[in-house]
């Protein structure tokens, strides 16, 4: 593996590891944030100032001339000015006002006559530097403060020492001060690291708890997180896997790229095993390429890992896991951290699951609710189509339906309930209930939609809901036509000729108490074809109304109209990404020339039999029988054409006649001539002709007589399958 | 009713592509087209029914007469078809898979034959 080659294994070197030691003991320096600098700064210049005034004052009370006294102040003076210059950098500032503290310090041992209490000036003023965080003015400060003790007290040893021993032996003393000033620097850089610790850690936690991640999507959240856990903990790779049937499946990753599906990770061995198993977190400072369980780690050459567990409501979810390419430790610190990340994931990666379920379970609700097939109705050829929204809370409420009436009479129905999720798929499923109901019982279209009305006002939840519903006098090409605040359906008549019906919608269900439901009379006609539809097909994103309307409009008419379920797919047009809203469509298509049964005679000849066939297969389309039951029933068919070309006659030939009628969902086809039946011979490899109609129609009756043979192919068809299934 | 088959030849396989429609009036000149086009030192035939429309009880017949012809000389039938395809209804019900492989794409049936070297046909 490329990536395992890379790898040599790493062994520091003893100087290496005591100057890896040195480093981590110290304070970093990482400095301050500004707003924070300037505010010590400014602190410390105050201090500064005070010293410019009062040090010149103490001289001249210990009895120096007032110009030594004054030129020691312009000192300090000179050293104050230049630190507040904004033209200097932040760094030479804080060692300006450093030296400029430090040397007032000395001063103030000089004018005292290198009294012993004012050496504690200095431990005071080294103490007030560490809070710069900087290890510059620090380092200069104790060097200076170490030169002058040196210098000055060799030079002029009574203005530093006040007792014999060091004015006789100034740089003894000099060491002794400086070694004091070291020991304050040292307890001083002490503090300074346990607290930049604190900060630090603070600061971690500070950024993956911060709140504005919460608005982020969940893939952008993981990879922020991932990212972020990875940069605080030092580690190359961060992944996150959830618990799957197979162990556990990846979810994201930083660091590692990873074409392809996600890869699984079994949890026989290795460290997502213990971390499942344990619930905590666990941490291995040093692994063989060759141990590792993960394909991505392998590959990625990690030698270090630490994961934590993804626990929501005491279950466990999913693993995290942080990887360096190197052996390492993680501190407790990490694992905190990594624990931490993993606690804020678990409730997303959860609610990310809640969010996907409730969508599962409002579009199935939707579905199980919607017909599952539509009746086959002669003349009539009829499709309908449900997209839900691609957004979990806008799925649910629209629902279609067509109803047989009896005598060729139809209605079609097109609804949508106000609101979304399971809520508003439920009642849609009691309003499609109801108005099938009504229907059936025989009431008008206008009764229908009035009892449906009363229905909905009387759950007094405040629900409402659109609806047309239009009953439809196939061999008249009569309509009658209401609508409850629905969007007008369009129809495209036999010429071409493209319009929105008009429908003077009357309030949505539900709205009021009573409501007074017109119905308009309309002329369909044969040949025309009308398209019902919720408002989702027309409500796109950043379109006008009527810009939508007239999109499925030119959508429409640009149609080429063949079946029903073809109008359907280029009435929907197409699909950009998730839907907004749920979609709803029905396309009803009144075909051109209904005739009630087919009756032909062809001559015994296997060129004849697929004239049969297109025969059978044209009646069959105009009663709108669907697809897949119309082809069994061609292919039963040929098989039933061609035994009586084969078999029938001899070679002076013959002619043989097939007849089809539909009537309550059952096609019977007849297929029939006046031969006797020859016997199959099989070495001719024949005899899956029968087999194939049994499979594919649900009953074969065949009749043998002298005068000839008959078969009879009978097939439930469109809705009245589907009850037999129920 | 059939369309002529057209037929490619390729190095190690042939592949026919009929369209139209298989019944008792058309299915010789598929059987007859199919052990026209196949050559001696090929692996087998890849036979696209993609464009079929109809396939009845005949047309069963000649895939499984071309299937055994192929299979005396060690060469396997590969079909194509659409799985939304009738067609696979039918193949379905008379088992053509104990004498020939179904597939959605040309490139799987090419896939088969180069992958059953030595393995014979399916049978």
């Amino acid at each position: 593996m490329a990536a395992a080659a890379r790898l040599k294994r790493d062994v520091p070197d003893p100087g290496d590891r005591l100057r890896g030691w040195i480093v981590r003991a110290l304070p970093q320096g990482r400095g301050l944030p500004a707003g924070a600098w300037e505010r010590r700064h400014r602190g410390l210049l105050a201090i500064l100032w005070i010293h410019v005034a009062f040090v010149p004052l103490f001289g001249i009370t210990m009895g120096y001339g007032v110009g030594h006294s004054a030129l020691e102040g312009m000192l300090l003076m000179a050293a104050a000015l230049a630190a507040h210059s904004g033209r200097l950098g932040r760094r030479m500032r804080s060692t300006l006002c450093s030296v400029g503290l430090l040397t007032a310090s000395g001063l103030l041992v000089h004018f005292s006559g290198g009294f012993i209490e004012f050496h504690f000036h200095f431990f005071v003023m080294i103490a007030l530097l560490s809070l710069y965080v900087d290890w510059v003015p620090f380092t200069v400060a104790v060097a200076y403060v170490a030169a002058h003790h040196g210098v000055i007290g060799v030079l002029d040893p009574e203005a530093v020492y006040n007792h014999p021993d060091a004015i006789a032996q100034p740089w003894t003393w000099a060491a002794i001060h400086a070694a004091f000033v070291l020991a304050a620097g040292a307890a001083n850089v002490f503090t300074w690291r346990i607290s930049e610790e604190e900060a630090l850690r603070r600061e971690n936690v500070e950024r993956v708890t911060e709140a504005a991640l919460a608005k982020l999507p969940l893939d952008d959240l993981l990879s922020e997180l991932l990212r972020r856990v990875s940069e605080t903990v030092g580690a190359e790779l961060a992944s996150l896997w959830l618990t799957g049937p197979d162990g556990l499946k990846l979810r994201a990753v930083h660091g590692a790229e990873v074409p392809g599906a996600p890869p699984c990770l079994s949890l026989e061995r290795g460290l997502h095993a213990e971390v499942v198993a344990r619930a905590e977190p666990v941490a291995v400072a040093e692994v063989e390429p060759g141990e590792l369980e993960s394909e991505l780690h392998r590959a990625a050459g990690a030698r270090a890992l630490a994961g934590a567990p993804l626990m929501v409501e005491g279950g466990l979810v999913g693993v995290l896991d942080v990887a360096s390419r190197r052996p390492r430790r993680f501190s407790e610190t990490d694992l905190g951290l990594l624990q931490l990340v993993a606690d804020r994931i678990g409730p997303a990666i959860d609610r990310a699951r809640l969010y996907e379920e409730e969508h599962r379970i409002a579009s199935t609700l939707q579905r199980s609710l919607l017909p599952k097939r539509l009746p086959v109705v002669h003349g009539v050829d009829l499709a309908a189509r449900y997209l839900p929204a691609g957004d979990a809370v806008a799925v649910g409420g629209d629902w279609y339906d067509a109803i047989e009436l009896g005598s060729g009479r139809l209605a079609v129905v097109m609804g949508d309930v106000a609101g979304h999720g399971t809520e508003a798929a439920s009642l849609m499923g009691q309003l499609r209930t109801a108005a099938r109901a009504y229907a059936t019982e025989g009431h008008s279209p206008a009764t229908v939609a009035t009892r449906l009305n009363s229905l909905l006002a009387g759950l007094e939840d405040g629900s409402m809901a659109t609806l047309l519903y239009l009953e439809l006098d196939v061999p008249s090409g009569r309509a009658t036509l209401v609508s409850a605040g629905h969007p007008p359906p369009l129809v495209r008549r036999r010429g071409g000729a493209v319009e929105y019906l008009e429908t003077k919608p009357a309030a949505p269900l539900g709205a009021r108490a009573h409501t007074v439901y017109a119905e308009h009379a309309l002329e369909i006609g044969a040949g025309s074809t009308i398209v019902l539809y919720t408002d989702g097909l027309v409500e796109r994103p950043g379109e006008s109304l009527d810009d939508g309307l007239d999109a499925l409009m030119s959508r429409f008419g640009s149609a080429v109209l063949t079946t029903a379920e073809a109008t359907c797919r280029d009435v929907l047009g197409p699909g950009e990404g998730p839907l907004r809203d749920d979609v709803a469509v029905l396309v009803v298509h009144l075909v051109d020339v209904p005739g009630r049964s087919l009756r032909g005679e062809y001559p015994s000849e296997v060129t004849a039999v697929s004239s049969a066939r297109r025969d059978l297969e044209r009646f069959l389309r105009t009663a709108g029988v669907p697809e897949m039951e119309l082809q069994d029933l061609l292919l039963g068919c040929a098989e039933a054409c061609s035994n009586a070309v084969q078999h029938a006659y001899g070679p002076e030939g013959g002619r043989f006649r097939i007849a089809a009628e539909i009537e309550a969902g059952i096609v019977r086809v007849t297929v029939s001539d006046d031969g006797t039946w020859r016997r199959f011979n099989e070495a001719s490899g024949g005899g899956r002709g029968l087999p194939i109609m049994n499979a594919i129609v649900d009953d074969v009756d065949v009749r043998r007589t002298p005068q000839g043979t008959r078969v009879t192919l009978r097939k439930l068809v469109g809705e009245a399958s589907d009850d037999r299934a129920a | 009713m059939i369309a002529p088959l057209e037929v490619e030849t390729r190095e190690d396989m042939v592949i026919v592509r009929a369209a139209g429609e298989i019944d008792i009036a058309t299915a010789g000149q598929l059987r007859d087209g199919c052990f026209a086009a196949v050559t001696n030192d090929s692996l087998g035939l890849v036979l696209d029914l993609s464009r079929v429309s109809f396939l009845d009880s005949s047309g069963v017949r000649a895939l499984f007469v071309i299937a055994e012809r192929l299979d005396e000389h060690r060469q396997h039938l590969a079909l194509v078809v659409p799985d939304t395809s009738h067609i696979r209804r039918v193949l379905g019900i008379v088992n053509i898979e104990g004498s020939a492989s179904v597939h959605d794409t040309i490139e799987d049936a090419g896939a088969r034959l180069r992958d059953g070297i030595g393995r014979g046909a399916a049978r």
